[in-house]
């Protein structure tokens, strides 16, 4: 039997597979896990495996034309909802059209799917609105939510919805995935599984360039350099960073992934070490600074994140941060 | 694929389909119709997934094949040519179709016919056969009553109940029921229901008003849906999962006030209520004393106007209250020259009947006075 | 496909509710006797049985039977609404028609009479999300209903709905439903369901159901695809791990063995542990150190007994004040919403801090540190010593103290360590524009400003004595924190109610406490003379310090723009310098430059 191309997680996938075969998939299933770990890739096969014509062998085919009307967007059992850039939110608008796809009965398929992703950005009006479909949908309706975190997600909904928690893939999963299904060279596929804390989307996309990948060396370099500059090159620095709200977020993260590594190293634990290829320059930080030191940066960042979740002033932000790092000399 | 046919065919055969055309829509094949040669004819066919609707045009067919084109430019350029012959060639390979038609060249790019959703053939063996103007008359006086309150999905519907050789229709909204039963031809082997969606019942009404042949109904099982068969034409609707409500315990059994009365003077006189009734929620009052009815609206603050109409009445007189725009709704949906009306108190419901049609009720919930 | 188990197993009787013994009694003895209010308030906690008590009284209402049978689930009304077909039951979900609009359209219609029942129930789910408007549009209709309505409003947010609608509603509280009720119902399902169970995999199940009889049988509905739920098995699907995990954790915290920990951290989450479940499962385990400690450890009941004396023995060599704070720490992480790209960093960061924490504010205290042969483990030693002369500099010398993200629950004061870090001479970042390298003497001093305590009890050293007039950051982080502990104290009870639905937002211009609060009718009355004025009392008492309020609503408030920071805000850097630099950049458009 071939596998569902999917990249770990393969407890679920047999899970789903499982449910598929025996014809017993939840009405209501809620896909959690971090951005890029594989949510939507998992939904894609289950929904095409569910609505999949061919008998005998494993769904989805891939050559049916329930397949291919899948694939090409034109699956009237199908229906998707996002929210529509990554700011905004699910609106109660957008659930009602889910509710009235499912209130007829299905087209040309045994069941009806519609996809929900982005859950966790539905406002409580929305996520209330699906509630009682969620609770009582018609019999031929299948439900899938993908939300990053169920928490992040009204405790009604949860208990209403079967729960497959994606967790980051382990970084030699990665490292697998990109040498054997995207081609990537050996070494390049190692340093992007380290750089991509478990998020297989992410890795894969910057092996092949969609996503630049120089993004979070860029951003490390900027860490690097600042650190060994005075208070008003910083905040020059700083207010360059700041204009490209795009990439802040990521730097952050990045950013966090360095004083981690940092943290690690004064520890005495370099197992898990992400920016291997900066051992040196870690090293000579983690001897000059003390673990407080460490800490209080790492604190100072996860909180501006935070911040910029809330749509803080990035300069401010990013000029306080500024602020916190030590001098190297 | 090659063929031609007349302009004024396809043009007609265009605005039926293209009803079923959805003004908005996620999937991009939806906004296409779908061209294709069937047994010597040309078959058109579009969707918005409550309904479809497939029509078949006389056409010369030189060579099998089928297409999808956009809907919207495709029947815009259709209705702008001269009445003339219109010719249609698909390349396969650039799925392009190009027209001519007369002076007039155009050529549209497609989407494969194997994208557009399956549009279930009728069954000329299954099915129950119905006078079109029966159907029609039914679905006039029963889709009305059906809710627009989309927070519960199966009141949207039209119940239909095939038992024995006749078809129910039933609509209630919670506030009101409508209910009619119409002769089938055939008779049903094993009984059974359906909630048809409102709106394409609504679509249907609009194709059988004139039409003198008869209608064929069937079902698909395993998909759910319902077809209804005319000549050239079949309309074919998703249904509504769920369950109706049980409309026959809404049907008081007895009453023990019961009215006939002139339906036009009737709807008159609601109409003219309604005027003062605009400020207070639609509500009006029916006065039931020996021999007169009379239908009165009390707006404190613009008025006030009543009408008083000679009646037959049996049994004890009564007032109570209704929402003027259900009486209105109901007496203009029938066609009968007398309506009866029977109620047992004024909290009670009120069955409407037409005088001489026993295969229509109406039972409308009385409003409480004191609200306001 | 099945339905739902919590969908088959819905009460349709008033003896199949669990757990609410109170209400059930009231409600049916009111219903045999036909004493039938016509708007009931179901309060509590989400999978407690609201829907369920709802569509109960709907049914027994309108049931055809004798009064002392309903509902009987045998007549037509009751199977009508068991079908969900019953037209003259309503069901509207508040949250996502909050507008007067709704309300009114609702309204419109309740002067129709049933169709076919004796009552026409309207079932109002989560009405606390009405807009105000649209509460005083139903308060119209509550106050004098049509004789043929009842209105059955839920909510699980009860501080939410206005004082006019309370009193007109009878409420019924639902409590979450005892452990031991929710074992005994999904041991009954299991058994009917033909699923083979072990005691403690359903104990296991009702513990993360916390209270929800949904959620209880959800997971049961879940877990049970194969031939039997083991304790094991429960486990490995809650991701909850291994127990050895969370003991090798609190060994290596007692330890202060960094190095051992975040490795046993790195190597759950690698074998698929949730970062967040064991931070739940480490903070608990801490707990029951800390009863064992207080000698209250008998009532810890989680332990085995082969563990016991393991944890005793850990109990022994953790003092109650760093259990305490390695507590705060670890359920910090359990309850953080958002996660990153290392989503085990929060956790990693919780234990490094949980750690070394008391240590580094009390030094004097922590005599009793084990000694551990891993060099990395002594590294924390440096973090108490004043900071040796070094290439790099820091910003802040109170920075050397450990980071205070949470209030200790008794403040350290001004430890001796960190007024000595203080002043040891340290240049800044922040200083090197104003040519601080030169004048090393141009020291910040700490403001030292001790961790709050939150009770407004305690020893009074505890409380500054010089109080502040301005609300401080500190004060506002500490009172940010602890909200809700802080609203629980406030007198009157319902003044505290009140304030629940408020936020701490910041200090004003004014150097006002803000209170931010989501409801104006909340807001109004906090805002009053009257009622303001305990609760500045309240919180000048409890602050140490003189607190003004200003109550404004949320949507209505900006912060100024400060620095978006929260508790471990840098001490040296004193706030109003730092607010200085801020406004100028912000309200001058001002570019640090060099100074050359």
């Amino acid at each position: 039997m071939s596998q569902w191309p999917v990249v770990g997680h393969r407890w679920a996938v047999q899970q789903l597979r499982h449910a598929i075969e025996v014809g017993e998939v939840p009405h209501a299933l809620l896909i959690t896990g971090p951005e890029s770990v594989g949510k939507r890739t998992l939904a894609q096969q289950l929904i095409a495996a569910m609505l999949c014509r061919a008998t005998g062998e494993e769904r989805p085919c891939g050559r049916c034309p329930s397949c291919r009307k899948l694939a090409s967007g034109n699956h009237p059992d199908f229906y998707g909802v996002e929210s529509e850039d990554r700011t905004t939110h699910l609106r109660i608008e957008q659930i009602r059209d889910v509710e009235r796809f499912l209130t007829l009965t299905p087209n040309e398929s045994p069941c009806k799917v519609a996809l929900i992703s982005d859950f966790e950005r539905a406002t409580v009006g929305a996520a209330n609105a699906l509630l009682k479909t969620l609770e009582e949908p018609p019999t031929y309706a299948h439900l899938i939510l993908l939300a990053t975190d169920a928490d992040l997600l009204l405790p009604t909904i949860v208990s209403r919805a079967q729960q497959i928690v994606l967790r980051p893939l382990a970084s030699h999963e990665i490292e697998g995935a990109l040498i054997a299904t995207w081609g990537v060279e050996a070494g390049l596929a190692g340093r992007l599984a380290r750089l991509a804390g478990g998020r297989i989307g992410w890795a894969v996309r910057a092996a092949t360039g969609q996503e630049p990948q120089t993004q979070m060396e860029v951003a490390v370099e900027a860490l690097a350099s600042a650190l060994r500059e005075d208070l008003p090159s910083r905040f020059e620095r700083a207010q360059a960073l700041a204009r490209d709200t795009a990439t802040l977020a990521e730097t952050l993260e990045a950013w966090l992934t360095f004083w981690r590594d940092v943290l690690l190293l004064q520890t005495g634990n370099e197992v898990a070490l992400v920016n291997l290829e900066r051992r040196d320059l870690l090293g000579s930080i983690g001897k000059a600074v003390d673990i407080a030191m460490t800490l209080h940066i790492l604190a100072e960042l996860d909180h501006s994140q935070d911040a910029i979740l809330a749509n803080a002033n990035a300069q401010l932000l990013v000029e306080a941060l500024m602020l916190e790092l030590p001098t190297l000399s | 694929m090659r063929l031609s046919c007349l302009q004024e065919n396809l043009s007609k055969g265009l605005s039926i389909a293209g009803r079923a055309v959805p003004s908005r829509t996620t999937m991009p094949i939806l906004g296409n119709v779908l061209l294709a040669t069937d047994h010597g004819q040309l078959k058109l066919a579009a969707t918005n997934m409550e309904l479809s609707i497939v029509h078949w045009v006389g056409a010369r067919v030189e060579t099998e094949g089928e297409i999808t084109v956009p809907a919207r430019n495709f029947i815009d350029l259709m209705n702008s040519l001269p009445p003339d012959q219109v010719s249609l060639t698909l390349d396969e390979s650039t799925l392009t179709l190009s027209l001519t038609c007369g002076a007039v060249k155009a050529s549209f790019r497609g989407i494969g016919a194997e994208e557009f959703p399956l549009v279930p053939e009728p069954d000329s063996h299954a099915g129950f056969t119905v006078e079109a103007a029966a159907l029609n008359k039914g679905l006039t006086q029963v889709t009305f009553a059906a809710s627009t309150d989309e927070s519960h999905p199966v009141l949207t519907g039209v119940l239909a109940e095939f038992q024995g050789q006749s078809m129910t229709l039933a609509a209630a909204d919670g506030f009101r029921l409508s209910l009619r039963e119409i002769p089938l031809v055939d008779l049903v082997p094993a009984p059974f229901s359906v909630i048809v969606p409102a709106r394409a019942l609504a679509e249907l009404m609009r194709i059988t008003s004139g039409l003198v042949d008869p209608v064929r109904i069937s079902t698909t099982r395993p998909h759910n849906q319902i077809l209804f068969q005319m000549p050239d034409t079949v309309l074919n609707s998703q249904l509504i999962d769920g369950a109706y409500p049980d409309v026959r315990r809404i049907i008081p059994a007895t009453s023990k006030t019961r009215v006939v009365i002139g339906r036009e003077e009737i709807l008159q006189a609601c109409k003219r209520a309604a005027i003062f009734a605009r400020d207070v929620a639609n509500i009006v009052s029916l006065r039931i004393d020996a021999g007169e009815l009379t239908v009165a609206a009390d707006s404190s603050e613009s008025g006030q106007g009543s009408t008083r109409l000679v009646a037959s009445v049996e049994g004890g007189g009564l007032e109570i209250a209704f929402n003027v725009r259900f009486l209105i709704d109901v007496f203009s949906a029938l066609d009968t020259p007398q309506i009866a009306l029977e109620l047992n108190s004024p909290t009670n419901p009120g069955v409407i009947r037409a005088v001489g049609d026993d295969s229509f009720i109406h039972v409308v919930m009385p409003m409480h006075l004191g609200h306001r | 496909m099945a339905q739902a188990l919590y969908r088959r197993w819905r009460p349709q009787t008033f003896d199949d509710v669990v757990g609410q013994e109170h209400i059930v009694q009231t409600l049916r003895h009111a219903l045999r006797t036909e004493h039938i209010h016509h708007a009931y308030l179901l309060a509590g906690p989400r999978g407690t049985g609201k829907t369920t008590t709802a569509r109960l009284i709907a049914k027994a209402v309108n049931c055809l039977a004798p009064l002392d049978e309903r509902p009987c689930n045998r007549c037509e009304i009751c199977q009508a609404v068991n079908d969900g077909r019953l037209m003259d039951l309503v069901e509207i979900d508040a949250a996502s028609n909050t507008g007067v609009d709704n309300i009114r359209d609702l309204l419109e219609k309740v002067g129709y009479r049933p169709a076919q029942a004796t009552y026409k129930v309207y079932v109002v789910d989560e009405v606390h999300m009405l807009s105000t408007a649209a509460f005083n549009a139903l308060l119209k209709t509550l106050e004098e209903p049509p004789p043929h309505v009842i209105f059955v409003l839920a909510t699980t947010e009860v501080h939410k709905i206005p004082e006019t609608i309370l009193s007109r509603c009878q409420r019924f509280e639902f409590r979450r439903i005892p452990l031991g009720a929710l074992v005994d119902r999904l041991g009954v399902i299991a058994t009917a369901e033909g699923v083979a169970t072990e005691p403690e995999a359903l104990e296991l199940i009702a513990r993360a159901a916390t209270g929800s009889m949904r959620d209880a049988i959800s997971l049961l509905d879940q877990l049970s695809g194969g031939d039997s739920i083991t304790a094991d098995y429960v486990r490995l699907m809650l991701g909850a791990e291994r127990r050895e995990v969370v003991r090798s954790l609190l060994a290596a915290w007692v330890d202060r063995d960094l190095s051992e920990g975040l490795g046993v951290i790195n190597r759950a989450i690698d074998g698929g542990a949730d970062p967040r479940q064991l931070a739940r499962q480490a903070a608990d385990a801490l707990r029951g150190l800390l009863l064992i400690r207080l000698g209250a450890g008998q009532t810890w009941t989680d332990p085995t007994t082969e563990e016991r004396p393991l944890f005793d023995e850990m109990a022994l060599k953790a003092d109650p004040d760093r259990l305490v704070a390695a507590v705060r720490c670890f359920s910090d992480v359990a309850a953080r919403q958002r996660t990153g790209w290392q989503p085990q960093l929060p956790l990693e960061l919780a234990f490094v801090e949980a750690a070394l924490k008391p240590a580094a504010l009390q030094p004097g205290q922590a005599s009793q540190s084990p000694t551990s042969q891993s060099p990395a483990a002594t590294k924390p030693a440096q973090v108490s010593a004043p900071s040796p002369p070094s290439k790099m500099t820091r910003l802040d010398a109170a920075h050397a103290a450990m980071p205070d993200t949470v209030p200790a629950l008794r403040p350290a004061g001004d430890s001796p360590a960190s007024k000595r870090l203080a002043q040891s001479p340290i240049t800044t970042a922040a200083g090197a524009d104003t040519n601080a390298d030169s004048r090393p003497n141009k020291v910040r001093e700490a403001p030292a400003i001790p961790p709050l305590e939150v009770e407004p009890v305690g020893d009074p050293a505890s409380v500054p004595g010089d109080g502040a007039l301005a609300a401080d950051s500190g004060m506002v982080d500490t009172a940010k924190a602890n909200w809700l502990e802080i609203v629980k104290q406030v007198q009157p009870v319902h003044l505290g109610a009140l304030l629940r639905d408020a936020s701490v937002g910041g200090v004003d211009q004014d150097g006002h406490l803000v209170l931010l609060f989501q409801h104006a009718f909340h807001c109004e009355r906090v805002a009053q003379e009257a009622n303001a004025r305990k609760v500045e009392d309240y919180l000048s008492q409890t602050f140490g310090q003189k607190v003004r309020l200003r109550c404004v609503m949320a949507q209505e408030w900006q912060a100024p723009k400060t620095k978006p920071r929260g508790t471990t805000k840098p001490a040296a850097i004193p706030i109003e310098e730092d607010e200085l630099v801020r406004r100028a950049q912000q309200e001058l458009g001002a570019v640090p430059r060099r100074n050359d």
